[in-house]
């Protein structure tokens, strides 16, 4: 990504200083609450019950998370163990739902075969519908296959979604069918060139679909699925250790910023990656 | 047989590959929706079995239901404002920020990106707008001399489109912002030299005549996104503002759709409500995407 | 009658009192602490709300301390309290004192007794009622520091305002410890050697004066002792239930050898960082040496070994010979108490000023006027510059203490005397900035709590001979590490289910516990009220019913509707809204607990309007659990600043409130439906018509009501939104109508004004009689089952055992007994309530209040009722429109919706 080259036509000074500040004050109304939180985890106890709340604080202090750490130690399941829950499940979804993705935008996106054309747009179409009300029905199906209080309630609903087939499958339309050809001719089965030649081509796209999925699977709170204490999430039994009463509004905060680190962390890392599969991913005509 | 054979042949392995995907794309995403659409002809209380109605509860919606067609306008306005300008402040904000080197560019987007993946965070914003004389809003506003009472920023109907409004175009840096920032980067250099040197004289005519035509892939899948999320509000107003809010002020289709499933127990209009959703969502996105393909052939 | 204690109340206010202190000095030999052989045939018995009197002679003029023989009366569980008077006619101090009782783990064996699963349980306790004497602090100005009192003689009158005791003896008392120096010499004829150590675990107390002071787990560590990967093991005691002053654990031992021995404790403290937490030390009854009465364990956020030494970081040697021995340990603030009770002085002038700033500025000052504060009160500068000298002075005492230079909390006593400054250089910017001011009182407020909070967790304690040395037993890193993964591997075999141990061929029944409906404080995850429950089913249930009985928390209210409709739903699920319930119970999902045999029994022990919600068309669809009210919260210290006198009727209440107002002091009452439906009542309207099929709301009666409503807003000006827990502290709310259950958080998070704020009925309307009607509606949750449970038989006896006064009594007691005042069970079981913790002052408040409670019945509309009623008060309140106007309108619309779900009332009865 280098610079424009000089020959464009540049901005005026004055330009460059007007897009400054109007990025400078978007960037901080963005970042406003994010801020807050940050602080409020590093707030002793009298702060955060300052009216009106302050935006700074006087005394920053480790305590919370400290004593975050303490209560998980009086816990009956082991704390690993919810932190294993919730990794095991964002892990699963994720890779299952890439191989799986990645394999249906295959034949999406370089096959002929009857349907195609109404899958291809159940796929678009099923990113406008709204999961809401699908909740009882799917709730009735999971009960009925007894996954209910499993990972399997969890993992296989986040590997049914339409979104990373709708990426993969843009994705993978600007490879050349040329090297497929090639591969086909050199008598490779269907299977070995999806593996050795295209994965490896479309890796932008795959790996932006492992961020969108993890980020949105570490988050599962699964209440509504999961009873069993040891198979709770990582933030649901966070959540329950904060809203025990008013001391723990500073634990709560301390919650919320560690929930924050991991998708944080993965975007920082991946973020050229999602740039480059956006940038293939528009909708042709 | 033969035929039969020969069809695998020809097709086996594609709908092999496929088969993964869309066995639980089906069972999980598909059959519900059916069901919904089923459902939707029903009364269901959802714990005796469903009746069937026929087309009882499209006439009542379309007709009878003075509370969706609040909800209906409250929706388009929300989607009028937050789509459009989250799409607009997207595009603007991706492209103010190609600009900048790299390292700074990618400092930006994850700040302009951070909303999306802070969960809970933005009940925060509640929080700063409490209807208590100390909440940070109140207090700021009073004790400069703008008002004397504080502002039931949350329940007054008359103010809490504001609270909401905000929170929304806060969160709506999603992925069609990540999708116009890679569409800037891969802008053609040369069309921009060609263009500086065809006479083109400021940013705007840049912006209007080069820029815009080689990113509408982008600008699509913007669009849909955006339309996704403007229909999908909901949920955090009910956050904020409560559910339902006074008078239904903030009350949108989606959450007249869930108050209708999970307070009045009537799960069949409730699912009416989610194929209207669906059918003003799939016109909209026809209407866009035509519109943005006609200016796309220009 | 509330008024003599009123004043009684002030009385003692005007000198200081001290809420909580017990003083538990030295004793003579004679006089062993604790369990004592000693009988008493002559005492006193005082019952509550009784007083009595004694005499008392001091020799000679010196200094004293209150010893008091006595024996505590079987009652309910919470410590007793006394308000005391000693005078000789010129001089007069008052206290206020509390009595500790005795406890004991029921325990057999040598540790505790486990579950199926193999892990230890919390025991029973049970009570002693044996004498004790128990020194107290009568100084006006201080506790742990004696009075000076002139040779003559005094006269004690004390009051019981909770429980009863019996006293045999009272005396002035003269602290006589020794030094460790005399202490060596007396025993230095004493030279043998002793090689082994003794341990003991610190969980296995012999005696407690707490209830609340329960071994506990910590199975993060193995150095912990002792922890197993595979099941829990009580291996810790203390943590924030052992850090009120006056508490005390004790413990027997044996030693084999007589000898020198050196005392080491393994403990945790992460309560005070830069200063120690105190405690007393008695071997055998007596505090050996001057040195023991204070020891100070420094901070710890991790278990540590630690060694009592004295400066010079030698162990201090106590000699024991061989047999049985005592140890107590006894929490002691000694070392911060005086500062403590300044501030606590402090904070009341703090707010009494604050108060005197809002009646010029309000409480919201305009930022551009000039209020010339400092002409207007002229006391206000000089108090100003006496506190940062006094605060000043106050930081440095507490710093002395500093184990390094943390000093975390004397951090929030600079900020206020920074802000103190500021304010006297700038008098002028007051007004401004005046939330600084408020909130350096909160967060003084809040230090209080802190420092007076000297809690410390114990692991085991060793005697060891003084020749051995100290050794930190800390595990090693990958002892942790394989610990850690042993517990890891465990947790997918492990089964973390409730479940009662025995069972028989009464089937099984499943039971819903939701977690959001119950009262959790501390530590507790709902876990805590779940193993009382079972415990409480082996004990009387499953034996007699021989079921087998399966509890599960739930957390969401719709979870359980999902899972009925799925058929994975329970049998009995316990604490459940009335909305859900409603919902539940008119699509005919629920079974009528009228059905149960014998309910006629249980009935009567619940009020009337508790059954109103679940009761749909004649028949009753749950079993209520708890129910809340409303209660008027008064802050009796300002009303008595301002002459006033607490409302009976509502005549009485707008004059108070005019009153109020010119001191832009305000009143909170929440905008919630419960305040319309009181009064709505009160006018003697109602919301629904008999037959539940059109509402009310267009008679005269509702629009008088409404009217009332909303102009407690519009008219009075009463805030709409306000955190009632910090207005009232300060003082600035000094009156509110909230649910009594506010009374749990005021009295444990601000005890600053423990004894400056009361409970009273809420105001009504007066007859001719002069009879005021107080009535109100009322809120709670119930127990339900299921009528499509397998086990229908099982699940009525459950219910009809679980609602009865004696089980609902003893769950309230032990949860409050393990948890805290905090967590006080609002049960609906008249009987029960009658036998919780609370004085007999606020039981009479309640009782009376209880009277007039009623409550509206539930209809499938009724979440319409809510929003209704709700817009229609924004309406007015917001947007100032007229109250019969939209009564009306919205009074239309609750009847289209009770019209369109009357097809699903009427569906239900088939």
């Amino acid at each position: 990504m280098s610079k424009i080259t000089t020959k464009r036509v540049s901005r005026s000074r004055w330009g460059n200083f007007l897009v400054a500040f109007f990025l400078g004050l978007l960037g901080v109304f963005m970042i406003l609450p994010i801020y807050y939180s940050i602080i409020s985890a590093l707030k002793p106890l009298n702060e955060l019950f300052y009216f009106p709340p302050r935006f700074y604080v006087v005394n920053p202090t480790l305590n919370n998370f400290l004593s975050l750490i303490k209560l998980q130690a009086q816990s009956e399941v082991p704390f690993e163990r919810y932190i294993f829950n919730s990794v095991l499940v964002a892990l699963v979804s994720t890779v299952g739902y890439v191989l799986i993705a990645s394999m249906a935008a295959y034949p999406l996106a370089k096959h002929k075969f009857p349907l195609k054309k109404l899958i291809t747009n159940m796929v678009v179409f099923a990113i406008l519908f709204r999961p809401e009300v699908t909740s009882i029905p799917q709730y009735i199906m999971m009960s009925g296959v007894n996954i209910i209080d499993t990972y399997l309630a969890l993992i296989l609903p986040a590997m049914a979604g339409s979104f990373g087939v709708f990426l993969l499958q843009q994705f993978l339309e600007t490879v050349p069918n040329e090297l497929i050809e090639s591969g086909r001719i050199d008598g490779a089965g269907e299977l070995s060139i999806f593996f050795r030649l295209i994965m490896p081509m479309i890796k932008p796209a795959w790996m932006t679909v492992v961020i969108f999925t993890f980020i949105s699977t570490w988050n599962i709170n699964g209440v509504q699925f999961i009873y069993s204490e040891n198979m709770k999430m990582l933030p649901a039994m966070l959540s329950s250790l904060s809203t025990a009463g008013i001391a723990r509004t500073g634990v709560a905060s301390a919650v919320s910023v560690l929930l924050l680190i991991p998708p944080v962390i993965i975007f920082l890392f991946s973020q050229s990656s999602i740039v480059e599969t956006m940038a293939h991913s528009g909708l042709k005509g | 047989m033969k035929k039969m054979s020969g069809f695998f042949k020809k097709y086996g392995m594609s709908y092999f590959f496929l088969s993964f995907w869309l066995v639980l794309f089906m069972f999980f995403t598909v059959i519900p929706i059916i069901c919904a659409v089923v459902l939707s002809f029903t009364d269901f209380d959802m714990v005796r079995t469903p009746d069937f109605v026929g087309i009882q509860n499209y006439l009542t919606l379309l007709l009878d239901d003075e509370i969706f067609m609040k909800s209906l306008s409250n929706t388009v306005f929300y989607a009028l404002i937050t789509g459009p300008a989250g799409y607009l402040l997207s595009f603007v904000v991706a492209w103010l920020i190609t600009e900048t080197s790299k390292g700074v560019r990618s400092f930006l987007t994850l700040v302009f990106y951070a909303p999306s993946l802070a969960g809970n965070i933005y009940m925060i914003w509640g929080y700063l707008f409490s209807g208590d004389a100390y909440g940070m809003v109140n207090s700021f506003l009073m004790e400069w001399g703008f008002i004397s009472q504080p502002v039931q920023w949350l329940t007054d109907p008359e103010y809490n489109s504001i609270a909401v409004v905000i929170v929304i175009l806060w969160t709506s840096l999603g992925a069609g912002f990540l999708s116009f920032v890679a569409g800037f980067q891969q802008l053609n250099k040369e069309l921009f030299e060609a263009g500086a040197i065809d006479g083109i004289r400021n940013r705007w005519q840049e912006l209007w005549h080069i820029t815009l035509p080689q990113m509408v892939p982008q600008l699509l899948i913007g669009a849909v996104l955006s339309i996704s999320g403007a229909f999908a509000i909901g949920y955090q107003n009910a956050q904020l503002t409560g559910n339902p809010s006074t008078d239904y002020s903030t009350h949108t289709i989606l959450l007249h759709m869930t108050d209708y499933g999970y307070t009045r127990f009537e799960m069949g209009y409730a699912s009416t409500i989610a194929v209207i959703l669906f059918v003003l969502m799939t016109v909209a996105w026809w209407l866009i995407s035509k519109g943005l393909k006609s200016f796309s052939s220009e | 009658m509330y008024k003599t204690y009123l004043k009684r109340g002030i009385a003692a206010l005007i000198v200081l009192l001290i809420a909580i202190q017990c003083f538990a000095v030295c004793v003579f030999a004679e006089n062993e602490v604790g369990v004592s052989k000693t009988e008493y045939t002559q005492y006193v018995s005082i019952a509550e709300e009784e007083s009595a009197t004694f005499s008392l002679t001091a020799e000679s003029d010196g200094d004293y301390n209150l010893a008091v023989v006595y024996r505590a009366v079987e009652g309910r569980v919470v410590n007793p309290e006394a308000d005391i008077v000693i005078t000789n006619g010129t001089d007069s101090f008052t206290q206020h004192i509390e009595f500790s009782r005795i406890w004991s783990d029921i325990r057999d064996g040598e540790r505790f007794k486990t579950d199926s699963y193999d892990n230890e349980v919390v025991p029973e306790m049970r009570e002693h009622f044996d004498w004790q004497t128990v020194i107290f602090g009568i100084s006006s100005k201080t506790g742990n520091q004696a009075v000076s009192l002139k040779a003559g003689e005094y006269t004690l009158n004390i009051t019981m305002s909770c429980e009863a005791v019996e006293i045999a003896k009272v005396y002035f008392y003269q602290s006589n410890l020794k030094s460790y120096e005399e202490y060596l010499k007396e025993n230095s004829a004493n030279n043998e050697k002793a090689t082994e150590a003794v341990t003991i675990q610190a969980e296995l107390t012999s005696f407690k004066s707490d209830s609340s002071l329960i071994p506990t787990y910590d199975r993060s560590s193995p150095s912990i002792v002792p922890n197993y990967h595979d099941r829990i093991s009580l291996n810790i005691i203390g943590g924030s239930s052992f850090s009120e002053a006056g508490q005390w654990l004790e413990w027997q031992f044996d030693v084999e050898q007589d000898g020198y021995y050196a005392l080491d404790v393994r403990y945790e403290q992460d309560a005070l960082r830069g200063i120690g937490v105190g405690r007393r030390i008695y071997i055998d009854g007596e505090v050996p040496f001057a040195q023991f009465d204070n020891v100070l364990f420094p901070y710890a956020s991790d278990y540590i070994d630690f060694r009592i030494e004295d400066k010079n970081g030698e162990a201090y040697k106590l000699y024991l010979t061989k047999g049985a021995h005592t140890l107590r340990m006894q929490v002691n603030d000694a070392h911060l108490e005086q500062e403590i009770i300044e501030i606590q002085e402090y904070i009341g002038q703090c707010n009494s000023m604050y108060r005197q700033i809002i009646s010029i500025t309000g409480a919201n000052p305009d930022v551009y006027r000039d209020y010339y504060l400092d002409k207007e009160l002229p006391s206000l500068i000089p108090f100003l510059k006496d506190s940062i000298v006094k605060l000043e002075d106050i930081a440095k005492r507490i710093e002395r203490w500093s184990q390094d230079d943390e000093g975390s909390e004397t951090s929030v006593i600079y900020d206020m005397v920074r802000v103190l400054k500021e304010y006297v250089e700038k008098p002028h910017k007051i007004p401004a900035n005046l939330s600084n001011f408020k909130n350096g009182i909160d967060s003084l407020a809040n230090m209080i709590i802190t420092l007076q909070s000297q809690s410390i967790t114990l692991d085991y304690i060793t005697f060891n001979p003084v020749s051995k040395p100290l050794i930190q037993n800390d595990s090693g890193f990958f002892e942790y590490l394989w610990f850690r993964l042993k517990s890891f591997f465990n947790s997918f075999v492990e089964d973390y289910s409730i479940a009662s141990e025995n069972g028989g061929d009464g089937g099984q029944i499943d039971v819903w516990v939701n977690m959001g409906d119950i009262m959790v404080s501390g530590a507790a995850t709902g876990r805590d009220q779940m193993q009382i429950i079972k415990r409480m089913c082996d004990d009387t249930f499953t034996e007699q019913y021989q079921t087998y009985v399966k509890l599960s928390l739930v957390s969401a209210g719709d979870t359980l509707t999902q899972a009925i409709l799925a058929d994975k739903g329970p049998d009995v699920a316990l604490f459940v809204g009335e909305a859900n319930i409603a919902n539940l119970a008119i699509r005919g999902v629920l079974a009528d607990i009228g059905k149960i045999e014998d309910f006629d029994r249980i009935k009567g022990q619940y009020d009337d309007s508790a059954y109103i919600p679940y009761t749909f068309d004649g028949s009753l669809y749950a079993m209520p659990l708890t129910q809340n009210f409303n209660m008027l919260f008064c802050r009796t210290d300002v009303f008595e600043e301002l002459n006033l006198k607490i409302p009976d009727t509502w005549e009485e209440f707008y004059a108070v409130q005019k009153v109020l107002i010119q001191h832009n002091l305000e009143i909170g009452i929440s905008e919630s439906q419960d305040i319309f439906e009181m009064f709505l009542m009160q006018h003697g309207g109602s919301i629904y018509n008999a037959d539940l099929t059109k509402s009310q709301l267009k008679e005269q009666t509702a629009v008088d009501a409404f009217t009332q409503w909303t102009d407690l807003y519009v008219k009075h000006g009463l805030p709409l939104v306000f955190n009632f827990f910090n207005r009232f502290r300060t003082g600035e709310m000094p009156m509110g109508i909230m649910s009594y259950t506010m009374y749990n958080q005021l009295s444990v998070a601000a005890p600053e004004i423990e004894s400056q704020w009361q409970m009273y009925p809420i105001p009504g309307f007066a007859d001719e009689n002069g009879n005021i009607n107080r009535i109100q509606s009322s809120s709670g949750n119930a127990t339900i089952i299921i009528s499509t449970s397998d086990n229908l038989k099982a699940s009525y006896n459950f219910v009809k055992w679980w609602a009865d006064s004696e089980i609902q009594t003893s769950f309230g007691r032990q949860v409050e007994m393990i948890l805290g005042k905090s967590a006080r069970y609002n049960t609906a079981n008249l009987v029960a309530f009658e036998n919780l913790n609370w004085t007999a002052n606020e039981r009479k408040n309640l009782s009376l209040a209880w009277e007039s409670v009623s409550d509206i019945p539930q209809t499938a509309a009724s979440y319409y009722l809510g929003r209704c009623i709700s817009n229609a008060f924004r309406r007015v309140a917001y947007s100032y429109e007229d109250p019969r106007d939209v009564l009306y309108r919205y009074s239309d619309d609750i009847d289209n919706e009770l019209e369109r779900k009357r097809n699903v009332m009427k569906k239900g009865k088939e």
